[in-house]
């Protein structure tokens, strides 16, 4: 039974995990419960302190099963906020020193590519797309452990464009659901926005998201246009992700697709990119799964732990951490 | 001395950028100024390239800091902290302390994007770069004391 820990940003999450089966995933989201109305996040992540023993028992609790029942710990060292890799670091290596339990570092982002497997099979290679605030990725999946980047976004994370034109909009911090919201009653070709053309598999957002801002500073948006606004943005936005991503399953053949990550939630991204993938089988998690989740650690924990692959409790933290771009 | 220009394209405002780049050594700090869209990023990726980074710069909004390690081959430095407060529009003293304790080591170069959100803490020899929009091309590129940097000043 594996112990999963994510304090990578700013939600504090811990899950329990036996054999690939999530017995519990508890997430505290710091901007849920921001009394700010926005977001504060700390470097320091005085609310990672603060939540990361109630968050734990509480996944202990859901799942039925105390500490000593837990065999293995896994906690993300990467990427993400410096301060608060250091809080689920310092608590997951502790739990492991003091239950003399086999601990291992993952990566935020394999974790995320882990959110795809839960409760299901699926056959390699595939190709994922990490799509989130803070990521933008394109990656072959060659098999299990065998990853390669093969394309990420040269400016903004897409769902970082959709947060900040979600302020442009006057939504406040992230908005970025609020704009999927409002799109819904807009036109998607009511405005013409570009999509970035780039060589290769790359993503680039900046683009898109000063246009959006020039169309707002040359006719500041009534009540009315702004689904218009918000739906013709989301469209370009949906066109940047899924040409790339079809562009590199036509160029290696592999008819498989995943996306993960928080903008995977996104039902018009889901709708466009089966509607365009044909013949593609395409993969995506349960929303709950999407967001920053212990779940998905516990998932990437289990898979190293169970191939014998420990960390030393030496093991730093690291804030830049990437996958691989050549093959392993 | 207080220089302005005027940059009438992407291109332009990205060579004025490698020059600033090329002109940075360690310990220096290089605050921006200006709203969404003024092309900050644009301008730290372009002053990356100047120090011999040519890839992996981008937006830190998210994480709010990004680390780059420079080539050895350029000994300006060792690395470049890439900091954004775009998400943090009203840091606590406890946040604030925090980024002060980055700035305080000087073991790298920084690169403050909405660097408003923690003015009072810059120390006096920062390196502050205003950027506005005057229009769809067009960005007024203020930069102050940049006198000991004679290559562009």
């Amino acid at each position: 039974m594996v112990l999963g820990i994510d304090t990578s940003c700013d939600d504090t999450s811990a899950s329990v995990m036996e054999s690939g089966r999530v017995l519990s995933n508890v997430v505290f989201s710091q901007i849920e419960h921001s009394k700010y109305g926005g977001v504060v996040p700390e470097l320091a992540s005085r609310d990672h302190i603060r939540n990361i023993l109630p968050v734990t028992r509480e996944a202990l609790r859901e799942a039925v099963v105390s500490l000593k029942d837990i065999d293995g710990i896994g906690v993300t060292y990467g990427p993400g906020l410096v301060g608060s890799l250091l809080i689920g670091m310092s608590f997951a290596k502790s739990v492991s020193l003091a239950l003399e339990i086999p601990f291992v570092g993952v990566n935020h982002l394999e974790a995320h590519i882990f959110s795809l497997f839960m409760g299901r099979k699926i056959n390699f290679p595939l190709i994922v797309l990490i799509v989130s605030g803070g990521h933008t990725e394109l990656v072959l999946v060659e098999g299990e452990g065998e990853y390669r980047v093969l394309g990420s976004t040269l400016d903004d994370a897409c769902g970082e464009a959709f947060d900040k034109v979600a302020g442009m909009l006057g939504f406040p911090y992230p908005g970025g659901g609020e704009v999927e919201k409002i799109a819904e009653k807009g036109e998607r070709d009511a405005i013409d926005f570009p999509r970035a053309k780039l060589k290769g598999y790359d993503f680039s957002f900046s683009g898109l998201k000063t246009a959006v801002l020039y169309h707002i500073r040359k006719k500041p948006p009534s009540e009315k246009d702004i689904p218009d606004i918000a739906a013709s943005f989301q469209e370009a936005c949906v066109d940047s992700l899924v040409f790339p991503t079809l562009a590199l399953s036509d160029r290696l053949n592999i008819r498989t697709i995943g996306v993960c990550g928080g903008v995977a939630r996104n039902k018009r991204l889901r709708k466009k990119l089966n509607e365009r993938a044909k013949g593609c089988k395409t993969f995506f998690p349960p929303p709950q799964f999407c967001m920053d989740n212990g779940a998905m650690v516990a998932g990437c924990a289990e898979f190293h732990l169970e191939r014998g692959e420990f960390s030393p409790l030496t093991l730093k933290v690291n804030p830049s951490l990437t996958l691989p771009t050549q093959s392993p | 001395m207080v220089k302005s220009t005027l940059s009438h394209s992407e291109e332009e405002t990205r060579a004025f950028g490698r020059e600033i780049g090329k002109s940075l050594s360690n310990g220096d700090i290089v605050a921006l100024f200006g709203e969404l869209g003024a092309g900050k990023t644009v301008l730290v990726k372009a002053i990356c390239e100047g120090l011999g980074i040519v890839e992996g710069v981008k937006s830190p909004s998210f994480t709010i800091i990004r680390e780059y390690i420079l080539p050895k081959s350029r000994q300006a430095a060792n690395k470049v902290y890439h900091i954004d407060l775009y998400r943090v529009a009203d840091p606590s003293a406890i946040f604030v302390r925090e980024v002060y304790e980055y700035l305080r080591e000087r073991n790298a170069i920084y690169m403050i994007e909405w660097a408003d959100r923690i003015e009072h803490i810059l120390p006096p020899d920062t390196i502050k770069i205003y950027m506005k929009i005057i229009d769809e091309t067009v960005r007024e590129i203020t930069i102050n004391h940049l006198n000991h940097h004679p290559s562009i000043s």
